[in-house]
């Protein structure tokens, strides 16, 4: 009878034990909230500008020292008016002061800015400088070799020196431009310019274009859109209206013109000239050659190369670029978003053409 | 007839080891593989023409919320119109709808059915047969709750020519309420974060959910439109976009709040619901995708397996039943491998739910843990599914051709909220 007991005593521990933590989470339920979403949350460009801008006004609202001021807020952070003349002095090349200026800022090179930055007129920014973050009402010109850690916004014009790295948002209301060897992650303004404008890219020679309706190895035909099996290869100066999906790769011939969108599910290559009235996606890689117009969005899950006097999207009709790699060369035109998860960069035409000719050709 | 026993037995057993296999390289793969989320970064486009299909079925509780956070988003309002379908309500519904669209003229847009086939499906059929609609269809349940740029990132990946369909995570918003929710929390979590995601990224199926999700109007008129004869069009479209060639992407940061059911006889009626209409796309599509040389073998097969999880409840039933029967004949030995193998990894296998390891590797990186206390519960769960689905299945076995009817899930908020959780 005991061992009975104990029999049924052991089994039922054995049964419960496991049970116990569960019986006693839900009697005093520590990790039960429903998976936090935030509602507002909408991909804004200017979200951390904007609420930057929202905590200048909290803490000074209309207040504007136009001379030097020093001062603590009740949050604790230390905070630096800038007078008329923009004379910042930093001890040990580095300030962790709040700066804040109704006048035009002239900064000094090489020094760590450890807290926002907030001024009411033009920024500009001497060599070898590290940013926490930028926000601007007039231009903001960055040295050559200066960094931004978080996020830099303009409310006209953001102009970016050579081999400076942005890092988190860069953005601007009125168009960017980044000298070559620049780094970045997330670029946005209406018109980003890539290095020097693209004077050296010939304008490609218009010809009578070819149209092309079937295509080979084509699986499936709908009202919109052509599934091919094969790898696609338009001729130069073929013209096709509709959307194009490939298994395998997509090569556009120079000067064609493709009305419609292209999916690649392996690399895509536009040559030079081109015309794409809709987005370009890639599984793979995506190369652009130069003087090609696309009106996007461009999306690649490895890697984009745009060469120079490419064109994406419009003054009209702003569109997104799209990949974990970035590379732009000089004269690329971007309106829009670039964002590049991993790496993005802007480097010397003369350097890029090398390699992308390479690229084209294989 | 031993050998018979014997032989199914093992079959059984390598079925169950296949679905294992895939939902730890599933979990592997969310774990430690590469994701993929190539449309998420689309934040500036010219964005296409969106119809925002709700359908309401009875919704006075809920509908007005929906609305307002529809209103709410970041979408360029002259490029989205959100249609109301009101399905035979017969509470405030449509006088709640009118109000809106009255007040938001161009914005709102209602479409009432007064009767007609009962059902989501049926309704959207007739909506989309009668009034003209946009070239993205984004579907919502009257009880669902977007953020503000939820519109957009599932009409991104519609700049992608290959994707007909796109869904997005739906995410429990009454959580807290008991254990049942508290569990089927952790299902989600499971079935999306890791499942759906996993899929995603092995170039595989996700699978449309019938709402926070997005359809494109030329794959559905490829794909032959809305089909009223089933009861997971979900699962039914998935599939023909499939045969047509046409992707389905997950997003997996595309979240949107839903309720899930807060007591087991309507989480019961659900997944009935679910395995029938399930199990109706297997029969239908099976074959033709088995046989498709046009679609990957990676995409084909997990699509095979895919369509089988519903069917697999009771081929589990079926394979304890036999290891019985065999066990008592003195055929199998408790501690060989068979059985044994069979005892262990048998609950992770069942239909909906997804295995024990997904849970709690998604409740890992939504950034729960102590929720993963509640692990052992999901037994019960799980048991309780599995006999839902295997008598959803006999009945379905036996009562095919009969009409089937729609078995709308219950809803539990009673209150407005203005649009917000």
């Amino acid at each position: 009878m005991i061992e009975n007991l104990l029999l049924i005593m052991a089994f039922t521990l054995l049964f419960v034990l496991p049970l116990m933590p569960g019986i006693l989470e839900l009697i005093n339920p520590t990790d039960n909230a429903p998976l936090r979403i935030i509602q507002e949350y909408d991909h804004n460009f200017r979200h951390f500008a904007d609420g930057f801008r929202r905590y200048v006004q909290k803490h000074f609202g209309e207040y504007m020292a136009d001379h030097q001021e020093e001062g603590v807020l009740k949050d604790g952070t230390r905070y630096r008016f800038i007078g008329e003349n923009g004379a910042l002095s930093v001890q040990n090349a580095r300030t962790d002061d709040l700066i804040i200026s109704a006048h035009a800022l002239t900064l000094p090179e090489g020094v760590y800015f450890g807290a926002e930055m907030y001024c009411a007129r033009d920024v500009r920014g001497g060599k070898d400088a590290i940013y926490r973050a930028v926000l601007a009402d007039g231009d903001i010109r960055l040295g050559d070799n200066s960094e931004v850690l978080r996020w830099v916004h303009s409310a006209q014009r953001l102009l970016v020196g050579h081999g400076s790295v942005l890092s988190g948002r860069a953005s601007a209301e009125r168009n960017m431009m980044l000298a070559a060897g620049c780094r970045f992650e997330r670029l946005h303004a209406p018109a980003i310019f890539c290095g020097a404008p693209a004077a050296q890219v010939e304008p490609f020679p218009v010809q009578e274009l070819t149209v092309v309706d079937e295509l080979p190895d084509t699986l499936h035909r709908s009202a919109t859109r052509r599934l091919v099996d094969t790898e696609v290869d338009l001729d130069i100066y073929t013209h096709i209206v509709g959307d194009i999906v490939s298994y395998g790769a997509i090569v556009v011939g120079d000067g064609s013109h493709i009305t419609g969108n292209l999916k690649s599910n392996r690399d895509m290559r536009i040559g030079r000239g081109v015309t794409v009235e809709g987005a370009i996606v890639s599984a793979r890689d995506i190369y652009i050659d130069a003087g090609s117009h696309v009106r996007g969005p461009v999306i690649a899950e490895n890697v984009i190369v745009i060469a120079s006097g490419v064109e994406i999207g419009s003054e009209l009709q702003l569109a997104s670029v799209s990949a974990p790699y970035v590379y732009l060369a000089d004269g690329v035109l971007v309106h829009g978003t670039i964002w590049a998860t991993e790496e993005g960069y802007t480097t010397d035409a003369a350097e890029f053409a090398e390699d992308m000719r390479g690229e084209m050709q294989a | 007839m031993v050998d018979i026993l014997h032989l199914v037995f093992d079959v059984i057993i390598a079925l169950i080891v296949v679905y294992t296999i895939r939902h730890y390289v599933f979990t592997l793969n969310r774990l430690l593989g590469r994701q993929r989320h190539p449309y998420i970064d689309i934040d500036t486009a010219d964005w296409p023409q969106v119809t925002v299909l709700v359908a309401a079925h009875n919704e006075e509780s809920v509908i007005a919320d929906s609305l307002e956070a529809l209103l709410r988003v970041n979408y360029p309002p002259e490029r989205m119109e959100i249609l109301v379908v009101n399905d035979r309500s017969t509470d405030r519904t449509r006088e709640i709808v009118d109000d809106y669209a009255a007040r938001y003229p161009g914005r709102i847009r209602p479409f009432h059915r007064e009767g007609g086939k009962p059902g989501k499906p049926a309704a959207f059929k007739e909506a989309t047969e009668k009034l003209p609609l946009r070239d993205i269809l984004i579907t919502f349940d009257a009880d669902y709750l977007p953020g503000r740029g939820l519109i957009k990132q599932l009409a991104a990946p519609f700049f992608d020519p290959e994707v007909g369909l796109v869904m997005g995570r739906v995410v429990p918003l009454n959580t807290p309420r008991n254990l049942l929710t508290r569990l089927l929390d952790m299902e989600r979590a499971g079935g999306y974060q890791v499942d759906q995601q996993a899929r995603m990224n092995l170039g595989l199926l996700p699978q449309y959910g019938g709402t926070v999700g997005g359809i494109r109007r030329a794959m559905l008129e490829d794909a032959g439109g809305w089909r009223d004869d089933t009861l997971a069009e979900d699962t039914d479209l998935t599939y023909r976009a499939l045969l047509k060639g046409w992707k389905t992407v997950y997003q997996n940061r595309s979240e949107c709040y839903e309720e899930v059911p807060e007591t087991w006889r309507v989480r019961i009626r659900q997944i009935m619901r679910w395995a029938k209409g399930h199990n109706q796309a297997l029969m239908r599509y099976a074959l033709q995708v088995m046989f498709n040389r046009n679609i990957r073998f990676a995409e084909r097969f997990d699509a095979m397996l895919l369509l089988g999880v519903y069917a697999m409840s009771p081929v589990v039933l079926a394979g304890w039943v036999i290891g019985m029967v065999l066990f008592y004949m003195g055929e199998v030995q408790v501690f060989g491998g068979a059985l044994a193998l069979f005892a262990i990894i048998a609950y992770g296998t069942i239909g909906n739910s997804a295995a024990f390891f997904e849970i709690a590797a998604a409740v890992y990186l939504d950034g729960g843990r102590n929720r993963l206390r509640l692990m052992p519960f999901n037994m019960f769960n799980f048991l309780i599914s599995m006999l839902s689905v295997s008598r959803s299945v006999l009945v379905y076995m036996f009562r095919s051709g009969t009409r089937e009817k729609w078995d709308k899930t219950e809803r539990f908020r009673t209150k407005n909220t203005g649009g917000k959780p």
